[in-house]
């Protein structure tokens, strides 16, 4: 039994050595290798459609701009209900090349702090306020239009198109000669048209686009995913489906001998021995190098059939322990 | 058996609900949305420095007859003044249509900025052709 528990051990710390090269082989994915640009197509991670090197459409991006047009966005909430329906916030964790970008970042040797677990309701405000509401009542032209205030879409779209349209223009080459300029006129700060040193208007990024995302990468090296868990919409939703995903994390209880190291092990500041799919889980299963931590699906769920919990067997939706007690097993 | 529902069943009905939303969205549900198409046209303009009406240009009073014929032998004010073509000008018209865009055509027209609520409730698309107007919407 040992040997089995010990072996099993191995294949979870070697399964989650494997996360780095998934997500490296998503971004990949993600940045559009054959140039074919598939902008009809909703992706399922957050990655800005206006990002030079876009394979697929931010969800996000279309449920904001959907929302403006008092639209029904159907795809797009296929697109995450059936993702989220399988796998859950594993695509945060696994996939989403944003979230990759604060991990490389939080290998920087810095000091760490940790977030509390209920910081995790402002993705909720989010979601509900810049993605849905502003652009429903007000429209794309509100300055907090998600779009507007999005660090992925400044630091892959504007920025990047930015830099692109400057070149261009001291080359005297324009890149694309179908490409117009972007609108110049950024509500979202103050000095979004700038002259270049060939005297045109460059429309730079606006100043609370560059604030915020230099507030999330500096963040980023002092805790863990910062916009992960305290202000990404995508995330949200993901959360909310890791209640019902195919594939979820289990506890045993059985295995558990009240070494916490299932928490300290959680760079997210859930505590997996009292809810094992917190609310800002994202599936990193750095957790599962505790024997007590597996992860499981509804089609082999191990030894109790789906969702059975039985003496051995014990998968967590709410809190198991009485706050405080701080154990388990 | 509750808890076995909650595991697989409905994962099972969401991801179904989920392809379903995507076939319907993708096939199916379409929105209307003006579009201007412009077109380059060949139009006549009047030359300004032609005769007015009734002076060389239009056939003569139907109670004389014309000139030249008999019995008033040739015409008084010999022949007839020049007549001057009509200035070829080449023009935009703009028409306007409503076409019913499928939603992948209304998400890949979002990315770029292509589409806009109008205060009459309408969605219209902000240019014609096949290229967007920007990389950036915002």
């Amino acid at each position: 039994m040992s040997v089995a528990k010990g072996k099993s051990l191995f294949h979870r710390a070697k399964l989650a050595r494997w996360r780095f090269w998934a997500q490296l082989g998503f971004l990949l994915a993600w940045l559009d290798p054959l140039l074919v640009r598939m902008h009809s197509v909703c992706g399922p991670v957050f990655h800005c459609y206006s990002c030079p090197l876009a394979t697929f459409a931010c969800p996000i991006g279309v449920l904001a701009q959907f929302s403006a047009l008092h639209v029904l966005p159907l795809i797009a909430i296929g697109t995450l209900v059936a993702v989220g329906a399988v796998v859950g916030s594993f695509v945060c964790g696994w996939a989403c090349p944003f979230g990759f970008l604060q991990d490389l970042l939080a290998r920087i040797p810095t000091p760490k702090f940790s977030l509390p677990a209920w910081t995790g309701v402002f993705r909720y405000v989010v979601l509900i306020a810049l993605v849905l509401a502003i652009p429903y009542w007000y429209g794309e032209e509100h300055e907090l239009f998600f779009c507007r205030v999005c660090p992925a879409g400044t630091l892959e779209g504007a920025i990047p198109n930015t830099v692109q349209l400057v070149l261009s223009r001291q080359a005297n080459v324009h890149p694309d000669p179908t490409q117009q300029e972007p609108a110049a006129s950024d509500p979202a700060g103050q000095d979004a048209t700038q002259q270049d040193a060939a005297g045109q208007a460059v429309p730079w990024p606006s100043r609370t686009r560059i604030v915020i995302l230099v507030a999330v990468l500096a963040a980023a090296l002092v805790a863990w995913r910062p916009w992960c868990t305290l202000l990404c919409p995508l995330g949200a939703i993901y959360a909310v489906c890791n209640r019902f995903s195919m594939v979820f994390m289990r506890f045993h209880s059985d295995r558990c001998r009240d070494c916490k190291v299932c928490r300290s092990l959680c760079r997210g500041g859930d505590r997996p021995n009292r809810r094992v799919d917190g609310l800002r889980c994202v599936r990193c299963m750095e957790c599962q190098q505790c024997q007590a931590v597996s992860i499981g699906t509804v089609f082999s769920p191990g030894e109790k059939g789906p969702g059975g919990p039985g003496p051995e067997l014990v998968t967590l939706d709410r809190p198991r322990f009485p706050s405080g007690s701080g154990g388990c097993g | 058996m509750p808890r076995i529902i909650w595991r697989a069943v409905v994962p099972l009905l969401l991801l179904l609900g989920g392809i379903a939303s995507i076939q319907h969205g993708a096939r199916h549900h379409s929105v209307p949305v003006l579009m201007e198409q412009e077109e380059e046209v060949t139009i006549d303009v009047p030359n300004p420095f032609a005769l007015p009406p009734g002076l060389g240009q239009d056939s003569p009073p139907p109670e004389m007859p014309p000139f030249g014929a008999p019995p008033f032998g040739p015409p008084l004010f010999g022949p007839a003044p020049f007549e001057a073509p009509p200035i070829k000008e080449v023009v935009t018209r703009v028409t306007q249509t409503t076409e019913d865009l499928l939603e992948p055509v209304l998400i890949r027209d979002v990315t770029v900025g292509g589409v806009r609520l109008l205060a009459s409730g309408e969605l219209k698309r902000t240019y014609s052709g096949d290229q967007g107007p920007s990389l950036c919407p915002t």
